[in-house]
């Protein structure tokens, strides 16, 4: 590790841009082959392979915004670490040296060792913090947009009327692609995923294609919009073909309890206090698309659980599970001849709540880590 | 008139070709997809382009 006091280099200049035919090239500025900026590691700005001093001589920012980003997503599952072994492995430094040696089949081997260790990282369990990296890479992701916006480097004196226009128009670029997002994630989530699935493929192929003869970059942006809302809705299993709004059932008797209930997005209250369940099993199957369902059972049901919700919370009598791929089971056994409920709950994405009688609700409480809420038996 | 090869465009038709394979996969029933992997694809995906476009830089 060096700590070298930082020397101009060729990438500090700004992007390049057109000379025009009277004026001559500066003698500090970029080789022709450079004219276009490069992101390459700074060979006098590092502490270890200098990829944090080339990204911040790239952006335009202080080399430590980076260093201390690669050291804080290091605790995020290692992440860090893997960038930073990516980014010096892949990222060629300013004086053209290879962190794995100047012979090409060893830069190979060195990339798929890494690309080994990458899927072994990103496949579960591994990768616990995968939740958390979304806000992170959306906040950088607006980051670099506002920053691409503003032309691509700092506002020097800049014309301000070019930098506010360009700022709009990645504002209605960004509004439009939410929009599309959100077109493309009720259409699949009413039920043409297979075929945005097979557009999705078709796009990915037609890229490839395109990229033999030459390229078509502007596909990549409404290929990612097809297919990131279509991964939600497929990990989540959303379903919002159940219709929309709020839904209250409260049978009075056991023949007026249906099998199961459904609704796609809205918040479902499905109230079996006045029910006297028979001896035996009764089975109840509830689907939810998006929203808040809630449960009430007779008092003196014993109810087996089986929840499943892609993203959100089970709160079953005071105990719980929340986050993604939820899947929360609790069995019972009832004594004697006692009434048991067997409750099979399938949520995309929201809550569920069951209470016993007139329990309160625990949403209705202190929220949902309120640690003074009892939990309740799954038999009364 | 020869084209050069643009790997940007490679990369990112092969990155969403395969995340569409799969949920295809999931769609038809064929596999299950959860979070715990899809998330990760996603931005496996996402970061593919990303590198790849950052290695090469802007088109000329």
């Amino acid at each position: 590790m060096t700590d070298e006091p930082r020397t101009p280099e060729p990438d500090d200049t700004a992007p390049t841009e057109p000379l025009s035919g009277d004026e001559s090239p500066r003698s500090d500025a970029p080789p022709p082959s450079q004219g276009v900026r490069r992101l390459t590691r700074s060979s006098s700005d590092k502490l270890i392979g200098g990829v944090a001093g080339g990204l911040g001589r790239y952006f335009g920012v202080d080399p430590i915004l980076f260093r201390i980003a690669f050291v804080v997503l290091t605790f995020a599952g290692g992440v860090g670490v893997i960038a930073y072994i990516g980014l010096l492995a892949f990222v060629p430094a300013d004086d053209d040296s290879r962190i794995f040696g100047e012979r090409r089949d060893a830069n190979l081997i060195g990339a798929v060792l890494l690309g080994v260790l990458v899927l072994l990282i990103l496949g579960p369990p591994f990768f616990f913090i995968g939740p958390a990296l979304i806000p992170i890479a959306i906040l950088i992701g607006i980051g670099v947009l506002l920053w691409r916006a503003a032309g691509g480097s700092p506002p020097r004196g800049g014309d301000p009327a070019r930098v506010i226009a360009r700022g709009v128009l990645a504002l209605l670029i960004g509004i439009a692609a939410v929009g599309a997002f959100a077109g493309v994630f009720l259409l699949a989530a009413l039920g043409g995923g297979t075929m945005l699935a097979i557009l999705a493929i078709v796009a990915g192929v037609a890229l490839v294609v395109t990229g033999l003869a030459g390229g078509a970059r502007w596909l990549i942006a409404p290929a990612l919009v097809l297919v990131l809302p279509l991964a939600i809705v497929a990990a989540a299993d959303v379903r919002v073909d159940g219709g929309v709004g709020e839904r209250h059932y409260r049978p009075a008797t056991a023949d007026e309890l249906r099998p199961s209930y459904e609704l796609g997005v809205g918040e479902m209250i499905v109230d079996m206090r006045d029910v006297d369940l028979p001896a035996g099993t009764t089975r109840l199957e509830l689907d939810l698309g998006i929203g808040h369902a809630v449960v009430r059972v007779p008092e003196d049901a014993c109810v087996t659980s089986d929840v499943q919700i892609g993203a959100g919370h089970a709160q079953v009598f005071g105990r719980g599970s929340d986050g993604l791929d939820v899947d929360f089971a609790q069995a019972a056994t009832p004594t004697g001849d006692a009434p048991r409920l067997a409750l099979d709950g399938q949520l995309g994405i929201g809550e569920l709540e069951v209470v016993r009688g007139d329990d309160p609700l625990p949403s209705q409480r202190n929220g949902w880590w309120d640690d003074d809420f009892a939990d309740g038996p799954a038999c009364p | 008139m020869k084209h050069r090869a643009d790997r940007v465009s490679i990369v990112a038709g092969l990155a969403i070709g395969g995340l569409g394979l799969v949920l295809l996969l999931d769609r038809t029933g064929l596999i299950d997809l959860k979070f715990g992997y899809a998330l990760p694809a996603m931005l496996a995906c996402v970061g593919a382009i990303l590198l790849a476009a950052g290695l090469e830089g802007p088109r000329r």
